[in-house]
């Protein structure tokens, strides 16, 4: 005799979601926000024949897919960058810290050789 | 001739911290969350009893108008708010499937503070609920120009998109310029919970009827493998 719950009541406030929208929307050129919506580029494998609930469970699809968003943004973008006179590649003088260090590099190298040859002798 | 001063005009600054008793994994999303954005200041870890409201005057007090707080409940569940200060809005997200930056199997690599492009799904302009989230993705992720700690060339690309009603995180790096990409990492899925009208509370704008809270999640679980036996014998 358990009473039964209320069934939950979702709220969707279309109007004061649009008006906080605006409140925090700023008037910044592009250069400020580096923002773009795009679709995935066009796959060229082929590898995408049929959409929907399949993609996000199989994940090589799903992986294929979000890279090829990144792709097309980068291929929007950088023309756009090159416009407005900002470097996108580093020369190869410029030294600075990188997000990972070099130790972490290499491991991840080795690691990759690893498994080459973990492939190469399987074959 | 020394370089000209150039103008660092937009000042978003982002509060990076987690409340006590957070896992080593969400311990180190976070740090990878603070070395890809310049533009964050961190904090020591908040109590657990303390109120959200808290963390609010902690970010006024850094001097912040962007939050992101981890909170970690049962041990095994990871929470992010993402929150305007002042005003808001706010959002509390369920972090899924978190891959952090220290895994091997991600072979890209960029300069620590670069200024990342962001892209967006185009499902992100189709409901309003989406389209505040994106701009708020924006400031907050997203680093100003000519900030102090940042370097001048864009070599990495965050992309969000959309697949079954969450938000994908995934951080790429440019190799060439004909758009080949190398993955680095972090990578999480973030589903959103609820969105709040102000910051760490206020009235509800919108809550997310796909979302199933782990509890239930595994409850559904358990149910589901209870009658295993009995399944089988009939």
């Amino acid at each position: 005799n358990i009473e039964a719950r209320a069934p939950k009541v979702h709220i969707n406030n279309v109007a004061g979601m649009k008006s906080k929208l605006q409140e925090i929307s700023q008037a910044i050129p592009w250069v400020e926000r580096l923002d773009s919506t795009c679709d995935p580029a066009a796959d060229v494998l082929g590898t995408e024949k049929e959409s929907g609930e399949d993609v996000v469970h199989d994940d090589f699809k799903r992986e294929m897919r979000f890279y090829r968003q990144a792709q097309t943004t980068v291929l929007e973008s950088i023309p756009r960058l090159h416009s407005l006179g900002i470097p996108t590649s580093r020369p190869e003088d410029y030294f600075a810290q990188m997000a990972k260090a070099d130790e972490h590099m290499t491991k991840v190298r080795e690691k990759l050789l690893a498994k080459q040859v973990s492939m190469d002798r399987s074959e | 001739p020394a370089p000209k001063k150039q103008k660092w005009t937009n000042k978003q600054r982002v509060l990076i911290f987690s409340s006590r008793g957070v896992s080593y994994r969400a311990r180190h999303l976070m740090t990878d969350l603070r070395t890809l954005m310049p533009h964050s200041k961190a904090e020591t870890k908040m109590d657990r009893k303390d109120s959200l409201f808290v963390v609010n005057e902690i970010a006024e007090m850094k001097n912040c108008n962007r939050c992101i707080y981890f909170e970690m409940k049962k041990k095994q569940d990871l929470y992010m708010w993402v929150s305007g200060v002042p005003k808001g809005p706010s959002v509390k997200f369920l972090i899924e499937n978190v891959h952090t930056m220290l895994e091997l199997k991600m072979t890209g690599n960029c300069l620590k503070s670069s200024r990342p492009l962001l892209s967006f799904d185009t499902t992100f302009d189709k409901h309003p609920y989406w389209a505040l989230l994106k701009e708020l993705f924006i400031q907050t992720f997203g680093t100003p120009n000519h900030h102090p700690k940042s370097q001048p060339f864009i070599d990495h690309v965050f992309t969000f998109s959309i697949a079954d009603n969450r938000i994908w995180f995934r951080n790429y790096q440019i190799l060439e310029e004909d758009g080949s990409l190398a993955e680095i990492g972090p990578r999480f899925v973030m589903n959103p919970i609820r969105i709040f009208e102000g910051s760490f509370g206020g009235p509800t704008l919108f809550s997310n009827p796909h979302y199933i809270s782990p509890n239930e999640h595994r409850r559904r679980l358990r149910k589901k493998n209870a009658n295993k036996y009995l399944d089988k014998l009939q």
